[in-house]
């Protein structure tokens, strides 16, 4: 039985608009997942969804093989967290170890366990140093850091993450990523990413879902949602930049290559095989 | 633009570590009170300059800029002016000078100016020292000193939000003039009054956005209507010291108060 799982998850806005039209998805413990989307594609409400924030009917989300209408809101907080797109949302406190320290508090925890998840939280995120700083003082992605580490001192079993590099310069999108990395191989934190950044997104994630207009249209493994330019094209989205030069090299150049590589090590490994020996060793 | 404006809000200098930072909060704030209250009733202009000066040079002394000191200073100063000037202009009997402008003749009271100078002299000494305060403790020390002092943990969690919002909301603000300075919003007075409408109905609008982001934000993670101040530590030995000195120092304003008078 899956930890999370969706059915037949139906949101409307007042005005009408369809924002979940129908989603069903599950979700196993210790998995990284990627809800990918171009931007107005339901990735956000269905997360707002998932913690309650949005009550979609019809449809049903179980968290633990238990409806989420059913669960407690402090059940719900301990079970999953989510890390909102603007770090401004959620980071509310004056410093940083006030804001880690705000839902540990709030679980009825004692301050050696509170200081003691404030200190783990923010050294997993690598933000033990700035925990005296103030909110304020801090850049834009150790702001995105400590809301993540906010969240994981709650401790929940998932953590979703709405368009958590969004904003962020290569390096912090980079650093960030290997974070969640860390958290979900090391830790066994359960991932889900929604987000529509597909150059990084096959480096970490297990698993991918797909959205267009509030609908569950692919759904799968790296390799088989970015299988072609075309299937992508039909969800607005595209293929990582290095996958298309590939293909680009197998349809039009005749290159042979029976699979596509998602990632820079892999097709790099892949051309160098295509090279003929010599090539490597100048003149000679 | 936008970097000063922050900077005149910002307790970045409070941040830094030098003599007057190290200080316990509840010893400055208690002496910051005790002087607070010996300028609303002290009449000597003398004390409420002294007040000022040794403020703000306390505050250069610990290499704070006199510019943003002064900045800080701006607005009380302005303000200050304007009481001086409607004092002298509507209270009093003897003129001293008469302004004349458009036909006009405007009377400037002795009584008033005096008035006016004494008053204009408490509201610099008093934001001076809350001036120095500020500048020299970051707000969630004073929370804690205010915790200590028993202040409701309701008023303690508005002043938190306050003060860590006030910041994206001029941020936003800011970009929000910007982009209509961009695209000539403040051309002619009309123009202007329109765009800095906008201006203040999109910030409320984005007010409300925030607050109810925030607050499902604050929900999730268990909110249940407290907000935590944290506990101020035990005081030291130099806290100590430092509260012997201020004690010393408001004794001294104290007695050259009486003697002045």
């Amino acid at each position: 039985m899956s930890y999370l799982e969706v059915r037949d998850l139906v949101y409307v806005y007042e005005d009408g608009t369809r924002a979940l039209d129908g989603i069903n998805l599950s979700i196993d413990e210790r998995e990284f997942i990627g809800l990918l989307a171009s931007n107005g594609g339901g990735k956000t409400t269905l997360l707002k969804a998932v913690v309650g924030l949005f009550k979609a009917r019809p449809g049903s989300i179980l968290i633990d093989n238990k409806p989420l209408s059913k669960l407690k809101r402090i059940d719900l907080a301990r079970a999953i967290g989510l890390v909102f797109q603007n770090p401004n949302d959620q980071l509310f406190a004056s410093t940083v170890e006030e804001d880690v320290s705000f839902g540990p508090r709030n679980l009825g925890l004692t301050d050696a366990e509170v200081e003691e998840r404030v200190e783990t939280a923010l050294e997993m995120v690598d933000m033990l140093a700035h925990r005296r700083k103030p909110i304020h003082h801090l850049s834009f992605g150790q702001q995105k850091r400590v809301c993540i580490a906010g969240v994981l001192a709650m401790r929940p079993r998932i953590l979703l993450l709405d368009e958590p590099t969004a904003g962020l310069d290569p390096k912090s999108e980079a650093n960030l990523l290997h974070i969640l990395g860390r958290l979900n191989k090391e830790a066994g934190v359960t991932i889900v990413m929604a987000t529509h950044m597909v150059d990084l997104i096959p480096l970490f994630v297990d698993r991918i879902f797909v959205l267009k207009e509030g609908r569950i249209t692919i759904e799968g493994t790296p390799d088989t949602v970015f299988s072609s330019t075309q299937v992508m094209e039909e969800v607005d989205l595209r293929l990582p930049y290095i996958t298309h030069l590939i293909e680009e090299l197998k349809h039009k150049d005749q290159l042979p290559f029976d699979k596509l590589p998602l990632t820079l090590k892999d097709a790099r490994s892949k051309l160098v095989s295509l090279m003929p020996d010599n090539i490597f060793s100048g003149s000679e | 633009m936008r970097r000063h404006n922050v900077e005149i809000f910002s307790d970045y200098f409070a941040q830094r570590s030098n003599v007057l930072t190290a200080i316990d909060a509840r010893v400055k704030l208690f002496f910051v009170l005790a002087v607070l209250v010996l300028v609303l009733v002290s009449k000597d202009l003398p004390i409420l300059i002294t007040v000022m000066f040794a403020s703000l040079g306390a505050l250069v002394m610990i290499g704070i800029p006199p510019k943003m000191v002064l900045a800080r200073l701006a607005a009380p100063l302005f303000m200050a002016g304007v009481i001086l000037l409607l004092q002298g202009l509507f209270f009093g009997e003897t003129p001293i000078y008469t302004l004349e402008a458009m036909g006009l003749s405007v009377p400037l009271y002795r009584e008033g100016i005096e008035k006016g100078i004494l008053i204009a002299g408490r509201v610099l000494a008093g934001t001076s020292s809350i001036i120095f305060l500020s500048m020299t403790t970051p707000l969630h020390k004073i929370l804690s000193a205010l915790k200590f002092l028993r202040v409701s943990e309701e008023w303690l969690a508005v002043l938190a939000f306050a003060y860590r919002y006030i910041f994206v909301f001029i941020e936003e603000a800011q970009s929000i003039m910007d982009s209509q300075r961009l695209r000539l919003g403040y051309r002619g007075l009309l123009t202007g009054l329109r765009s800095w409408g906008t201006l203040v109905g999109s910030l409320f609008a984005r007010v409300f956005d925030q607050a109810q982001a925030t607050h499902d934000a604050m929900l999730l993670r268990g909110y249940n209507g407290a907000i935590y101040i944290e506990r101020p530590q035990a005081l030291r030995r130099s806290d100590l010291s430092a509260g012997i000195l201020f004690s010393s120092l408001f004794l001294l304003l104290l007695t050259l108060d009486f003697y002045w008078r």
